[in-house]
């Protein structure tokens, strides 16, 4: 009797013991934790992290997870008892969703350099530091594309089918949901005379997308692309570089992030980064792709520690250093020069400069369309031959209206 | 003065005790949160509102076309991979309880694929069935079998049951071999005597009397089968479009992608009932056509 009361004392404290592992004593000093989305930068912020603590002792814990997968991961992370102290959000649909968690950083010393187009404000406060600018249209190597190939949508879609008959692979499109159409389907919205002004009368009905000549003229360059090029379902992301750098595919729908990826081929052509050709188009989509943000959820000490944090990357010279030369990034900030860039991003500054842009539509379309129907409705196109382009485009058109009804 | 029944029932609840503590805690009390959830609408951020729509979820999933088809999908996969698993677990056992001098290596190399778990079992499929079967159909020319299985739809389904049937057979395979080692030797031999061929005595003697054994594997496959993610998700992603998609990744899909917290929540509901009901019949049914010798 004696035997099994002890027993199920110890067991009853066992418990115990267990449950009370996982608190955390808040005497430390304060740690951010940052949570961010792109794969080609982790290594460079892992010495970031190193070189901030032993400039500043705040420490950093650095989360990561692969882009695909980075806005599933977000939500349960900020549900979870330890909360990412910076994340990363894009302008339009997912800042508005994620308002409350935002953070007024307008004390912040790097918000002086931000000009008015490209900061992120809520209700007038200040909420966001613009990660850079990107840009993305056609990857070309120069050797294999000459600017006359560019110059209208007739010279490209030859272009396409000569490449295709010398056995390159004209245009790679990679497997992943933004590199197979989320991009691409990015310029027929942006080429309208007031992309803003469309997707509103879009949004309200009674607009067919298969009636505009940007998305006939896209219809027809995927099916072009269905014909003449290497199905993009067979291709991943590494492989997509990997086939561009060593000049078995002739272009590539990409940005300037990818120049790392080539890095370790040493490509002996030089390239460049162009606008896609649909109606004669020359303009590259430039826009900041994603805005750090503070958590307004977290202690005030750790927002402190964590607006810190981003006026040391963007003000410091260490960190503007990383910013430029290991992030590759084309900054957004007027504080950072711009030249020491790779040619990609040279290309996009020059853009971003010039205001010859594209404007970024996909990010105001319903949060995470692409993820769920656009790839889905891509990979069915890439896969049966008899679904014609206007017919593709159609299933498009309907898998956006059903989204807006939800 | 404790009796000595009252003991073993303490020490018995004593070593239930964790794992129940645990099932509890992880699996009972999530379930019955579930079902709160169910009746709400949220869209997953703990600041925005969770408000409360009654039965318009239960309602909502019966008008859904992409649940429909992926139940439609799961039905057709289930009753697939159950029947192949089972027949070739079975198969296995018989082979491996004969008089072979390779029972025991076979029987280890038959349930090896079971260890592997079901993510990585898809990244390796996925590769076999993706590049290396085209290279090969490239070099042997028989494109017919060896083509790029995850372009084609009904390819992708094919593949889902061949490697589900891959890792299920093994550990199928174990529960029927202790089935047929229980049968005793004398009624075989009477059978023999009597002049039964090797088919006779199994349909009419071995097979009713491994009944248990079936209802287990049945029941086993069904429910596994029925609730399969990770091999989903790793091998096809859905499918070449949402060819593939089974009925947990559409609720997973609902769930993180579109934020329909409690519509989401509602159709796994659903689906704990559907699969609670099919298995319940199976194993009523089954269990009836067991013999007792």
């Amino acid at each position: 009797m004696k035997r099994i009361g002890s027993l199920l004392l110890m067991l009853l404290v066992a418990c115990f013991v267990f449950a009370n592992g996982t608190t955390e004593k808040k005497t430390e000093t304060p740690k951010i934790i940052i949570f961010q989305s792109k794969v080609e930068i982790t290594d460079s912020l892992e010495k970031v992290a190193k070189d901030f603590t032993a400039d500043t002792g705040i420490k950093v814990e650095i989360w990561e997870t692969t882009g695909d997968d980075y806005r599933a991961q977000l939500r349960l992370k900020l549900a979870g008892d330890e909360v990412p102290t910076i994340f990363t959000v894009s302008k339009g649909a997912e800042a508005d969703m994620f308002k409350s968690y935002l953070a007024d950083i307008g004390s912040g010393s790097v918000q002086k350099y931000i000009a008015d187009p490209v900061a992120l404000k809520m209700e007038g406060k200040s909420v966001g530091v613009p990660y850079s600018v990107e840009g993305f249209g056609l990857v070309v190597n120069d050797q294999m594309v000459k600017t006359s190939d560019l110059a209208s949508q007739d010279a490209f879609f030859a272009a396409i089918k000569n490449l295709s008959a010398k056995g390159v692979n004209p245009l790679g499109l990679s497997q992943e949901s933004y590199f197979l159409i989320g991009h691409i389907l990015n310029t027929p919205f942006a080429l309208m005379e007031d992309p803003d002004a469309f997707l509103a009368s879009y949004e309200k009905g009674g607009v067919r997308l298969a009636d505009q000549k940007e998305f006939q003229a896209f219809a027809q360059l995927m099916e072009l692309l269905r014909r003449e090029a290497v199905n993009p379902m067979e291709i991943n992301y590494d492989r997509s570089c990997g086939d561009f750098a060593t000049s078995k595919t002739a272009m590539i729908h990409q940005g300037n992030w990818c120049y790392g990826m080539f890095k370790d081929y040493k490509p002996q052509f030089s390239m460049s980064l162009v606008g896609l050709p649909l109606l004669g188009n020359k303009k590259i989509a430039v826009s900041v792709p994603y805005y750090w943000v503070v958590n307004s959820q977290v202690s005030p000490e750790q927002q402190q520690a964590a607006i810190k944090f981003l006026d040391w990357l963007y003000t410091s010279q260490k960190g503007m250093d990383y910013i430029v030369n290991q992030f590759g990034f084309v900054p957004a900030t007027s504080n950072i020069s711009t030249d020491s860039l790779d040619p990609l991003s040279a290309d996009v500054a020059a853009a971003a400069g010039s205001g010859n842009t594209l404007p970024w539509v996909f990010n105001n379309w319903p949060l995470n369309i692409i993820d769920t129907d656009f790839a889905p409705i891509t990979q069915e196109f890439f896969t049966t031959p008899s679904m014609s382009g206007i017919d593709f485009v159609n299933r498009l058109d309907d898998a956006y209206q059903t989204r807006l009804k939800k | 003065m404790v009796t000595n029944r009252k003991r073993e029932h303490l020490w018995f609840f004593l070593f239930v005790f964790p794992a129940f503590f645990a099932f509890f805690i992880v699996v009972i009390i999530p379930f019955f949160i579930g079902i709160g959830y169910s009746f709400v609408s949220w869209n997953g951020l703990g600041t925005n509102p969770v408000s409360f729509v009654g039965m318009q979820n239960y309602k909502d999933l019966f008008q859904d076309v992409r649940f429909g088809e992926s139940a439609i999908h799961t039905l057709v996969f289930t009753i697939l991979a159950v029947v192949c698993i089972n027949i070739l677990g079975l198969v296995f056992a018989l082979l491996v309880t004969s008089k072979l001098r390779i029972n025991t290596i076979a029987r280890t190399m038959f349930f090896m694929p079971n260890l592997i778990g079901g993510l990585v079992l898809g990244y390796i499929w996925k590769f076999i069935l993706s590049d290396a079967f085209k290279t090969i159909g490239e070099h042997t020319g028989l494109t017919g079998i060896f083509f790029n299985w995850l372009l084609n739809p009904k390819a992708s389904l094919a593949a889902l049951v061949v490697v589900i049937t891959w890792q299920m057979a093994g550990y199928v395979m174990i529960i029927y071999i202790t089935g047929i080692q229980s049968v005793p030797d004398d009624v075989i031999e009477a059978a023999t005597i009597d002049g039964a061929g090797p088919f006779r005595k199994f349909f009419s003697i071995v097979f009713p009397l491994i009944m248990p054994s079936v209802t287990i594997c049945i029941f086993y496959s069904l429910s596994n089968c029925f609730k399969m993610y990770d091999t989903n998700l790793s091998l096809t992603g859905g499918g070449p479009g949402t060819s593939t998609e089974l009925v947990a990744m559409n609720i997973f899909n609902e769930i993180f992608s579109y934020n329909h917290y409690g519509y989401g929540q509602a159709k796994a509901i659903f689906f704990f009932l559907f699969i609670a009901v099919v298995t319940i019949t199976q194993v009523s049914i089954t269990k009836r056509k067991e013999v007792q010798l």
